[in-house]
């Protein structure tokens, strides 16, 4: 019997273990960002809200972030647009070639990221396309896509067939079936790819450093600032960011959970 | 509910003729065939049930009316005008489907009117609850079908395919997922329905029972044929092969060799081992004289073997009571036969005569006219179920 | 009315050139869904793809400055890369696998404890996924960069472990290949939990009280029923933890050195910027991709899983 139980804890115990080692950078980064440390941040030196006050004050923290959103905002819309369409035509349409194109959309995400960096600089760099916010964009929609279609194809799969025919049957051209029945069925695994792609962009590293130039996106500022000395802004901004879509994301499981019960 | 429909979107209908009528229609899946050079017409204005097995073909045939599927040859004509390449949504036909398919995303209302309003009607609110009062939903107007029953969506459905007024309208199996009370319930709804609005109704099931008692033309189907069409009663009375003896209700078929023409050639006389059986020749579909010889169990009088009276005129068997079983409203049972086999055989429950004990001698007796004769290429269980069978 | 006749008559032949038949329907509305994204694809990663195993075989101009080169069939720049870079790429590999294995480790009882343990508690299931996830919503670099500083010689870590006696009273982390494998394993966690999560999910709880009711030990029924079934968990876990590892570099340049931890992405980045061997870097990314696509098929196939998207 004490045995059942000690075994019994021996996962959990691991588990939490797990837990920690995964939000120990986090709490490190949160932590730094209210370090009286000066430019450089590497030391912890007193508790301090100077950053949190002025989240813009290190040189070119804000210009990146908002470099990385705009490209973020851009990047997702095209790419769930793109990967929605897609997603439908490979679950619903039968046709010689699906397997084909379904390999096609698996193969970004199973090459890696140095690999899809150096083949789009070059071919940008043989069509003379000058590196900048709109190759960082062409990337980036490129390999969302493939997530954006994993993403939605599984919200497809559970949509009955049985409606889209009935659709059909009451008059619905094909296009009238998507936008009436379709894509309001849709909405919510196509929110969730959104977000997955937007998240995927603004966090994106190895493409984006292929492919910018001398355009700086939020994660590109943070590694070149690794060397000399990452500003508590920084650390403020991401900070920021983890506590806002972690309340999203609760917020996002409260509605959806009253919903449910009523 | 009676009244002219709207000119501007009056769909095609059949004022007189035949409403459906499908040509040499094959539908092949691979090298699977559903449905096998099936030629239909569906008089309009009745109710039309197309009854079979699972995987005869049957839902394959309606989605082909609907135009879900398209032949792979043959023609489906509607009215007299030829559908087969008109996709469904501008086909004048509206299917009520097996798992009702309402919109989980638009309210009871917004379904129904969901076809009114893609062809741009006008009155489109009015003439939704006007279906909803049909079906006696018009107060579930609001909600959503998730909140519904079972019952109560499958209505919904109903009105969401009849406010259309379409010329056809195609029920799959509706009533498949209700259970037995709400089941009849709604089969005696549906016939109301069809009644009072005048549409024709092509009803697929595979409940024989069923069939029966909505519709006025019965379509037996098997591996993509159709067996035989006509009215329930008469297909009941007169099956012409063994599958549609078997399938609605239960018939006995035994093996027999016809041996002489009576009364000027109108009865058979065939011999049944070692017994003569009386035949109608009008109730015969051999073509030589093999045949099979068959009688429904409850046109079979159960006497004890040794009791003084009978009807000399009556066929006759002999056999031994295997197995009795009390229904209620009848007794069941199982007689052995001597050289032949096992009957069934059924005593409506009148309280009149004994009730014959398991191993007990007995006289099958049945009035020559019940007798009817089948090609004796046919086989015995075509249409029955075993224990061994796929589902 | 004609009626079918009898029972026995086989269906006539179903080919083409038959009398009245028609084509089956093409789904013509759902192909032109396809277009737009199939373009897209094939625009930027079809052919920069194969641009790039174009310039794997680029010749340098004779006597001609840095980072130019002409188009030409050059096969021996696969033997010169290969030769010079071999090392640095089976390092990749051997990194790749042991920060898979570990994350598969770490991630497993994690998994496991969301999708079984807090079974019928949606609201702590729901916390301890977005626990999983949350690291995602902070910068990559800046975590990386915070296991940089955890992991340094004054740090807290380094101390204990060397009281512990588990490191040398003068043994390091940072710049090692330990470090960097702690990154790799970190960076990649979220990726092996999740999938190993929806896999556990789905599994029936009345299997396991099957198992426990023909007598078989916890353990016995992880091995013999639960492992089994989060088996396609296991595969999509471990291909999204090491097909990423292998290419990465940002770990490898934060947390490594310039000697013993140099994997493969750092040498292709390198090439490609700073010295302008464009050649040498396509061969390296080649060959990178070839080597990982060989991997995963014969992996996927051994797994047996096979609708993996």
């Amino acid at each position: 019997m004490s045995r059942l139980r000690l075994g019994g804890a021996v996962v959990p115990v691991f588990a939490t273990l797990g837990f920690v080692f995964l939000l120990v950078p986090i709490a490190y980064t949160v932590l730094f960002s209210f370090n009286d440390g000066g430019k450089i941040n590497l030391v912890w030196r007193g508790f301090t809200l100077d950053a949190w006050r002025n989240p813009c004050g290190a040189p070119r923290v804000c210009s990146a972030l908002v470099g990385s959103l705009q490209v973020g905002l851009l990047s997702t819309l095209v790419a769930t647009v793109l990967g929605t369409l897609l997603a439908v035509a490979l679950v619903r349409g039968r046709f010689r070639g699906r397997s084909a194109v379904n390999l096609l959309v698996f193969l970004p995400m199973a090459t890696p990221e140095v690999v899809l960096g150096a083949a789009l600089v070059s071919q940008f760099l043989s069509l003379r396309l000058p590196l900048g916010f709109g190759t960082v964009v062409l990337a980036h929609v490129m390999f969302c896509l493939s997530f954006v279609v994993v993403a939605v194809k599984a919200r497809v799969a559970t949509l009955d067939p049985a409606l889209e025919q009935a659709a059909a049957d009451l008059y619905a051209s094909p296009w009238q079936a998507f936008w009436k029945v379709t894509f309001p069925l849709l909405l919510p695994g196509i929110a969730a790819a959104a977000l997955l792609a937007f998240s995927l962009s603004f966090d994106d590293f190895i493409v984006t450093s292929f492919t910018s130039g001398g355009f700086t996106t939020f994660p590109e500022f943070v590694y070149v600032s690794a060397t000399r000395g990452i500003p508590p802004q920084a650390n403020v901004i991401s900070s920021a960011m983890f506590v806002l879509a972690l309340l999203g994301v609760v917020v996002v499981q409260v509605v959806s959970r009253a919903r449910r019960r009523r | 509910m009676v009244g002219a429909t709207d000119a501007v979107d009056a769909p095609a209908r059949a004022v007189h003729g035949a409403a459906l009528e499908i040509r040499s229609v094959t539908k092949a899946f691979g090298t699977f065939v559903a449905v096998d050079d099936l030629t239909l017409v569906v008089p309009s204005g009745g109710f039309f049930a197309l009854l079979g097995p699972s995987g005869c073909g049957k839902t394959t045939t309606l989605r082909m009316v609907a135009g879900l599927e398209r032949p792979s040859a043959g023609t489906v004509s509607l009215a007299g005008r030829d559908v087969t390449d008109v996709p469904a949504h501008r086909r004048a036909v509206n299917t009520v489907f097996q798992s009702y398919a309402l919109f989980p995303h638009l309210d009871v209302l917004e379904n129904v009117a969901f076809g009114l309003r893609r062809r741009g009607a006008r009155d489109v609110r009015a003439r939704a609850l006007e279906a909803l009062d049909l079906v006696e939903l018009a107060h579930l107007a609001g909600r959503s079908p998730a909140q519904l029953s079972g019952g109560q969506q499958q209505r919904v459905a109903l009105a969401r395919a009849v406010v259309n007024r379409p010329a056809l309208l195609l029920l799959d199996e509706p009533l498949g997922a209700l259970d037995l009370k709400l089941r009849r319930q709604m089969q005696l709804e549906l016939k109301r329905i069809q009644a009072e609005v005048g549409i024709t109704f092509v009803h697929v099931t595979h409940d024989q029972e069923e069939a029966m008692t909505m519709a006025d033309t019965v379509a037996v189907m098997n591996h993509g044929r159709i067996e035989q069409l006509g009215a329930p009663a008469d297909l009941y009375e007169h099956p012409r092969t063994a599958f549609v003896a078997n399938f609605l209700g239960q018939s006995n078929l035994v093996r027999g060799t016809v041996v002489e023409h009576v009364d000027g050639g109108t009865t058979l006389g065939v011999d049944v081992a070692g017994t003569r059986v009386l035949v109608p020749a009008a109730r015969s579909v051999a073509s030589g004289p093999q045949v099979l010889v068959g009688v429904r169990p409850e046109k079979i009088r159960l006497q004890a073997a040794d009791a003084g009276d009978g009807d000399a005129a009556d066929n006759v068997l002999t056999g031994t009571v295997v197995d009795t079983s009390f229904t209620g409203v009848s007794t069941q049972y199982q007689v052995e036969v001597d050289g032949v086999g096992t009957f069934g055989v059924f005593a409506q429950n009148v309280g009149a005569g004994a009730v014959h004990a398991p191993g007990s001698r007995v006289r099958l007796a049945w009035a020559p006219t019940f007798t009817f004769a089948l090609d004796g290429h046919e086989e015995v269980v075509a249409g029955t179920v075993g224990l061994d069978d796929v589902p | 009315m004609s009626v079918a006749t009898a029972l026995g008559r086989s269906a006539p032949p179903d080919g083409p050139g038959a009398p009245g038949r028609r084509a089956p329907t093409a789904r013509h509305g759902h192909r032109r869904l396809l277009v737009p994204g199939v373009l897209y694809l094939v625009a930027l990663f079809v052919v920069p793809v194969a641009m790039l195993l174009a310039t794997s075989l680029y010749a340098p101009v004779p006597g001609g400055e840095l980072g130019e080169f002409v188009p030409a069939l050059r096969w021996q720049n696969y033997t010169e890369a290969l030769a010079q870079f071999w090392p640095q790429l089976l390092r990749s590999f051997a990194f790749a696998a042991v920060a898979t294995i570990a994350t598969l480790l770490v991630g497993y009882p994690m998994a496991y404890v969301i999708a079984v343990r807090a079974r019928g508690r949606p609201a702590l299931q729901g916390l301890l996924v977005v626990l999983v996830v949350a690291p995602f919503f902070t910068s990559f670099i800046l975590r990386t960069v915070a296991w940089k500083q955890i992991l340094a010689d004054q740090g807290v870590v380094v101390g204990a472990l060397r009281w512990l006696h588990v490191l040398a009273p003068d043994g390091r982390l940072s710049a090692t290949p330990t470090a960097v494998v702690i990154g790799l394993t970190y960076s990649f966690l979220p990726f092996m939990v999740l999938p190993l999560f929806a896999s556990l999910e789905r599994l029936d709880p009345r299997l396991l009280e099957a198992g426990r009711d023909l007598y078989a030990s916890p353990v016995r029924t992880f091995r013999t029923v639960t492992l089994p079934l989060s088996l396609p968990g296991v595969v999509a876990g471990t291909l999204l933890t090491f097909i990423p590892a292998v290419g990465d570099y940002v770990n490898s340049s934060l947390l490594g050195n310039n000697t013993t931890t140099v994997m493969v992405g750092q040498v292709i980045d390198a090439r490609f910027f700073r010295v302008l061997d464009y050649p040498t870097a396509a061969v390296l990314s080649v060959v990178l991709m070839v080597s990982i696509l060989v991997l995963v098929t014969g992996y996927v196939r051994r797994a047996g899983t096979e609708e993996l998207v």
